[in-house]
């Protein structure tokens, strides 16, 4: 429990850097950059929308730390293996469907755009590269 | 271990379904693409799906007809530790093939709109995508 307890306040500790390096990181990105209109919509968007995160994420965790019960309940729900089951198996699955079709977006936008097609076959090579590094680590860690 | 046999034997004719389409594929590309040097770069995608494809078509006929390599293709599928490592490896490059498009998309903002839009609906159809699959394995498990 004590492991989980020092996850849960380096989760807390993560998220309350993600949120001021995110608000520092976007004021920089405007003032230094000169982003056009489009573009800080869109960096206020994202950055808005992690901030939002980073915030519920801590406001959802202090609590854990303060109280041993929900600490425990905290502790089951996320160590209990259906669950955990579930997610791998989703995100498993998940990439092998978005291969697929990205791989067949890819070859349709060749047609028509070019652009759009390289970075469809760009995002396919990065999956491929994540995936193998990924596997590679963990052949050697487990 | 028969049914592992069957499982291959279906595996085969799904890699020659690829072949098949591929083939389809390259042709329609060859003969509708208005720029030739465009289509290359489709065709080639093609030409590596069709030579995975016969690799796998190769392999497995191999152990098909070989008790022992069978036997020990059986193996490392029903193997604990693998299933655990590629599940695990799954779910972890999920999440930094994730951050690494998000960052991509926000540097191409101020590069190329286009490039930066296509990555943003990347991420959008990856998550619901994800979510889909998530519920389903919810109802399934």
């Amino acid at each position: 429990m004590e492991e989980f307890r020092k996850k849960i306040r380096r989760k807390v500790m993560f998220s309350s850097i993600f949120c001021m390096s995110g608000l520092f990181i976007y004021v920089i990105l405007i003032r230094i950059t000169g982003a056009p209109d489009y573009a800080r919509g869109i960096l206020f968007g994202v950055f808005g929308g992690t901030e939002t995160v980073s915030v519920f994420n801590i406001f959802r965790l202090m609590p854990l730390l303060q109280n041993d019960e929900k600490l425990k309940q905290a502790y089951i729900t996320e160590t209990d293996e259906r669950n955990t089951l579930i997610q791998k198996e989703a995100a498993k699955t998940s990439s092998s469907i978005l291969v697929m079709i990205l791989a067949l977006a890819a070859i349709i936008a060749g047609f028509f755009a070019p652009v759009v097609s390289m970075t469809l076959a760009f995002v396919i090579i990065l999956i491929g590269v994540v995936s193998v590094a990924v596997t590679a680590y963990y052949n050697k860690k487990m | 271990m028969e049914k592992f046999k069957k499982q291959l034997v279906t595996s085969n004719y799904i890699y020659w379904l690829f072949i098949v389409l591929s083939i389809v594929g390259a042709f329609l590309v060859v003969v509708f693409s208005p720029n030739h040097r465009d289509g290359n770069g489709t065709v080639g995608f093609f030409a590596a799906m069709i030579a995975i494809s016969v690799i796998n078509i190769h392999r497995n006929r191999k152990a098909l007809k070989n008790e022992k390599l069978l036997k020990e293709m059986y193996i490392n599928s029903v193997d604990e530790r693998k299933k655990q490592i590629t599940l695990q490896s799954a779910k972890a490059s999920f999440f930094i093939i994730l951050a690494s498009m998000l960052i991509a998309s926000i540097v191409f903002r101020f590069i190329s709109m286009t490039v930066s839009i296509v990555l943003t609906c990347c991420m959008m159809f990856i998550l619901i995508v994800y979510f889909a699959v998530t519920a389903y394995y919810n109802k399934k498990m």
